[in-house]
């Protein structure tokens, strides 16, 4: 008993550490030019606003989609909530095991809608992520619906992307639907203080050159 | 026959080409607004624009007073605000230096333009939203 408690103390401690290796004000760059700044971070949740000052809620589970997104002037947006399966139980401990479950999304205007996710861990590897080498964790997961007449799944996106624990953050993203292919990577993370208007705006314009 | 069903199609063809030019004209007008336009859509409100040249966002926020406040990336500067009696809006945040542009709106949508060397107007910032208020302040 006494071993359990200091084990999910450890762990708790170990989360808190986590949580804290990105600070609230960091600002995380990406290979197709988007940029993120993070306004809030929790043991459940973090929250992320892009350069438009849209909103993303995002659950620490990195399977699950955005949590909420709000847009900054026009106050709209959505929020999305699992309503069947329990992406918590996948675990890191069994690569291989997938798991469904259904988000529901309510909109600004209360339009409701359900998408089905089926996911799967693929599995811890290294992965050089900021010139330095981590361990990541890879997921597979894929939204599609059921056909009403024929019940079968309809494909509509793929996500295969890795996630960093450490950072708290997906590091490699490729996204797949039925009429694109896009793909990004994490290629700065910014502290506060180094987070100026200049430096990131360099960082991005660099970036959108090379595409 | 084979001839009559030629010109037929050569015909259908032709008003089909032309009908798109047309829509595409009707599409591609733009008007420029005038000072009473620009006030309107300006004046108190929080704008967001997204620079057509350099892909970036910013959100400015229009004091009546004539004051400026803009926020590029989580970043804030402040600058002022006039308009000109043709429509002109003049920003400056760079002391000395106002930029002052005509707005011009093309369907539905507003954009910031410049004159090129030929007299057209070349577009450099789209505006994507128009709030009412100071939207900045408050965060």
């Amino acid at each position: 008993m006494h071993r359990r408690s200091l084990m999910a103390g450890a762990l708790m401690v170990l989360s808190g550490a986590l949580a804290a290796a990105v600070p609230v004000g960091s600002v995380a760059v990406y290979s197709d030019g988007d940029v993120e700044k993070l306004i809030e971070s929790t043991a459940q949740r973090k929250v992320w606003e892009d350069d438009r000052k849209r909103r993303y809620v995002r659950s620490v589970n990195p399977i699950l989609p955005v949590l909420e997104r709000k847009d900054f002037l026009s106050g709209r947006g959505y929020r999305q909530t699992v309503v069947k399966g329990q992406p918590d139980s996948l675990d890191s401990l069994n690569p291989g095991r997938h798991v469904e479950f259904s988000i529901q999304r309510v909109t600004h205007d209360g339009h409701t809608s359900v998408r089905e996710w089926d996911c799967q861990y693929l599995g811890k590897r290294q992965e050089s992520v900021l010139s330095k080498g981590r361990m990541v964790q890879r997921y597979s997961c894929e939204r599609f619906t059921i056909h009403r007449k024929l019940h079968n799944r309809v494909f509509r996106e793929r996500r295969e992307f890795s996630y960093s624990e450490e950072l708290g953050l997906v590091v490699d993203l490729n996204r797949t639907t039925a009429k694109k292919k896009t793909s990004r990577k994490l290629v700065a993370l910014l502290p506060p203080k180094s987070a100026s208007y200049k430096k990131v705006s360099a960082l991005v314009r660099e970036l959108r050159k090379g595409q | 026959m084979t001839e009559t069903l030629r010109t037929v199609l050569l015909l259908v063809m032709s008003s089909v080409l032309l009908a798109g030019c047309n829509a595409n004209l009707v599409r591609q007008e733009s008007r420029v607004l005038s000072a009473a336009e620009v006030n309107r859509l300006f004046v108190g409100n929080t704008v967001e624009s997204y620079n057509l040249n350099t892909g970036f966002n910013s959100f400015t926020y229009y004091h009546p007073n004539g004051q400026a406040l803009q926020e590029r990336l989580w970043t804030r500067r402040i600058g002022s605000w006039q308009l000109k009696p043709d429509g002109q809006i003049c920003l400056e945040f760079v002391k000395g230096k106002p930029r002052c542009r005509h707005i011009v709106q093309q369907g539905g949508t507003y954009y910031k333009v410049i004159q090129d060397k030929s007299g057209e107007h070349e577009q450099i910032v789209r505006y994507r939203y128009f709030r009412q208020g100071d939207a900045l302040s408050g965060l």
